[in-house]
């Protein structure tokens, strides 16, 4: 690793510390995650074995971010092999949709996104997920944090694949403890462990709404309540809307509220939005749009694609 | 099979246009797709794996004795072959494991991405390594529930150090090249399906 420079810690992933460094030699800046091997039980943490092995693959993409490297390297030069580390180096991106919507609510000057850069970054996220997706692998954890911007040229990545999986094997079953509460999608949140990619789709939704409103869609703080959030807007799901949704495991009898209109939830958004962000909010999976079929929605129209 | 799982088959479709009832069908009679309730069976992917394993050891022996070429000797490798056989391997790990059937098939990938990598045959002196290490690296990729390294040394009956190690040397091996697509996994299915007539003839004429 002497490679690099390390400038300042950034961050803490999922699975380590993450430094700003510099390539001595290019000078190129980098983002360096560590893993600690402790060697021990569990040997390779499977969330970086997961993140290291999915981003190898969906790096091509301009919408993912590029994984530069991986190194393994033995703790302070020893040749203690029970002490190492894995360093994946990514390129370096300053700053993350959370911090980007936080700092248009508050700081110096609180202001809302402009429509035209809420079309641009969602354009991005659909066609970074529709790479995934094509490829075969559900991110099951897209929330801003997880997406970085290079502010200068405007362009968003979809980041941390620690969880992500791939659906293109018959499986025992899946976990539901997946996602952050606020971008779960209900078939999750119901104990469906047989969901696919109208997950991250419903994340998807959700980071729209909130890119206009500057505050999350549905805030839940348990399981119970993310599912009353989602309700008191959209309305009690229905079997008509959503067949077989009153047989999934976690299914209760709830009060049944009307649906909202959901355009007040983001004045911001014009008939065009609020319309592509219902089709996102589809309680049935099966009728949530695809990240390929948003791209081609009406709401993009006044957007440039050829920049993309 | 519920509702969900039908619409993540249809998902596995349209990722995949060749995709079709057939390849269900093999997933079916591999017995990828036995969940573990109730009655515990072991799936016929696991007696085809290592049926076909076993004659390609073989073959690979005769060969190398044959022709004397020796292979680079690498931490997968043993100083003699195993008490073990391979089925009775194969069938420890299931048992053990409780890992998705289709985790067999995956690691079949994997043995073969490592073996083109790096050059080395399949043979008695590797293949039991080289399997506790892709099955393991396969539950960890594809199942969301799985025993950890530690767990999984004791099953193959190495040390965790080791396994840690072999696991270590295999991800960098196939340069973490973990995802398989559907036409590769449904490859594999058809090439293990027809192990069920080649192997068997072979046994015949034995």
């Amino acid at each position: 690793m002497e490679k690099y420079e390390k400038l300042e810690k950034v961050g803490e992933g999922t699975y380590g510390k993450v430094y700003k460094a510099k390539d001595k030699l290019t000078g190129q800046v980098v983002a360096l995650k560590k893993t600690r091997l402790q060697m021990d039980e569990e040997g390779i943490p499977p969330t970086a074995l997961r993140e290291v092995s999915l981003l190898q693959m969906l790096s091509q993409s301009l919408y993912v971010v590029r994984l530069l490297s991986v190194e393994h390297v033995n703790a302070n030069n020893s040749s203690d092999e029970s002490k190492s580390n894995l360093y994946l180096v990514f390129e370096f991106l300053d700053t993350d949709l959370k911090k980007f919507i936080d700092s248009h609510r508050k700081g110096p000057s609180p202001r809302p996104l402009s429509l035209s850069l809420i079309q641009s970054f969602l354009f991005q996220l659909c066609q970074g997920v529709a790479h995934c997706h094509s490829h075969g692998v559900l991110h099951r954890d897209l929330k801003p944090q997880n997406l970085l911007l290079d502010q200068e040229k405007g362009i968003l990545k979809i980041a941390d694949l620690g969880l992500g999986r791939a659906f293109t094997v018959p499986l025992k079953s899946y976990t539901h403890e997946i996602v952050t509460l606020w971008y779960r999608a209900p078939e999750v949140l119901l104990g469906s462990t047989h969901y696919s990619i109208a997950i991250d789709m419903w994340s998807v939704g959700c980071i729209f709404a909130e890119m206009s409103r500057r505050q999350a869609l549905f805030p839940g703080d348990s399981e119970f309540q993310q599912l009353l959030h989602i309700f008191r807007l959209l309305g009690t799901p229905t079997e008509e809307q959503w067949p077989g949704v009153t047989s999934l495991r976690d299914w209760h009898v709830y009060p049944r509220w009307e649906p909202h209109n959901l355009a007040r939830a983001v004045p911001s958004l014009g008939p065009q939005g609020v319309d592509l962000l219902s089709k996102m909010l589809k309680y049935d999976p099966a009728e949530r749009i695809s990240a390929k079929a948003a791209m081609d929605h009406p709401f993009f129209d006044s957007l440039d694609k050829s920049q993309f | 099979m519920g509702f969900n799982s039908m619409q993540l088959i249809s998902d596995m479709e349209a990722l995949s246009p060749d995709t079709g009832s057939t390849e269900l069908e093999i997933y079916q009679t591999l017995g990828l797709k036995e969940s573990r309730k109730g009655v515990f069976k072991i799936p016929r992917v696991l007696m085809l794996l290592s049926s076909l394993l076993e004659r390609t050891v073989q073959k690979n022996e005769i060969l190398m004795e044959k022709t004397e070429i020796k292979d680079a000797v690498t931490i997968f490798h043993g100083l003699k072959p195993p008490p073990v056989s391979i089925r009775q391997y194969v069938d420890r790990i299931f048992k053990y494991s409780a890992c998705s059937p289709s985790c067999f098939v995956v690691a079949h990938v994997y043995v073969d991405r490592f073996l083109q990598q790096t050059d080395i045959h399949l043979t008695s002196l590797n293949v039991h390594r080289l399997l506790i290490t892709s099955v393991m690296i396969a539950a960890k990729f594809v199942d969301d529930a799985f025993f950890n390294n530690g767990y999984y040394a004791r099953v193959g009956g190495v040390s965790t150090e080791e396994l840690n190690r072999l696991e270590m040397k295999f991800l960098f091996g196939i340069d973490f090249r973990l995802q398989v697509n559907v036409n590769t996994f449904g490859k594999y299915c058809y090439r293990l399906e027809k192990e069920s007539s080649d192997g068997l003839q072979i046994e015949r004429a034995i």
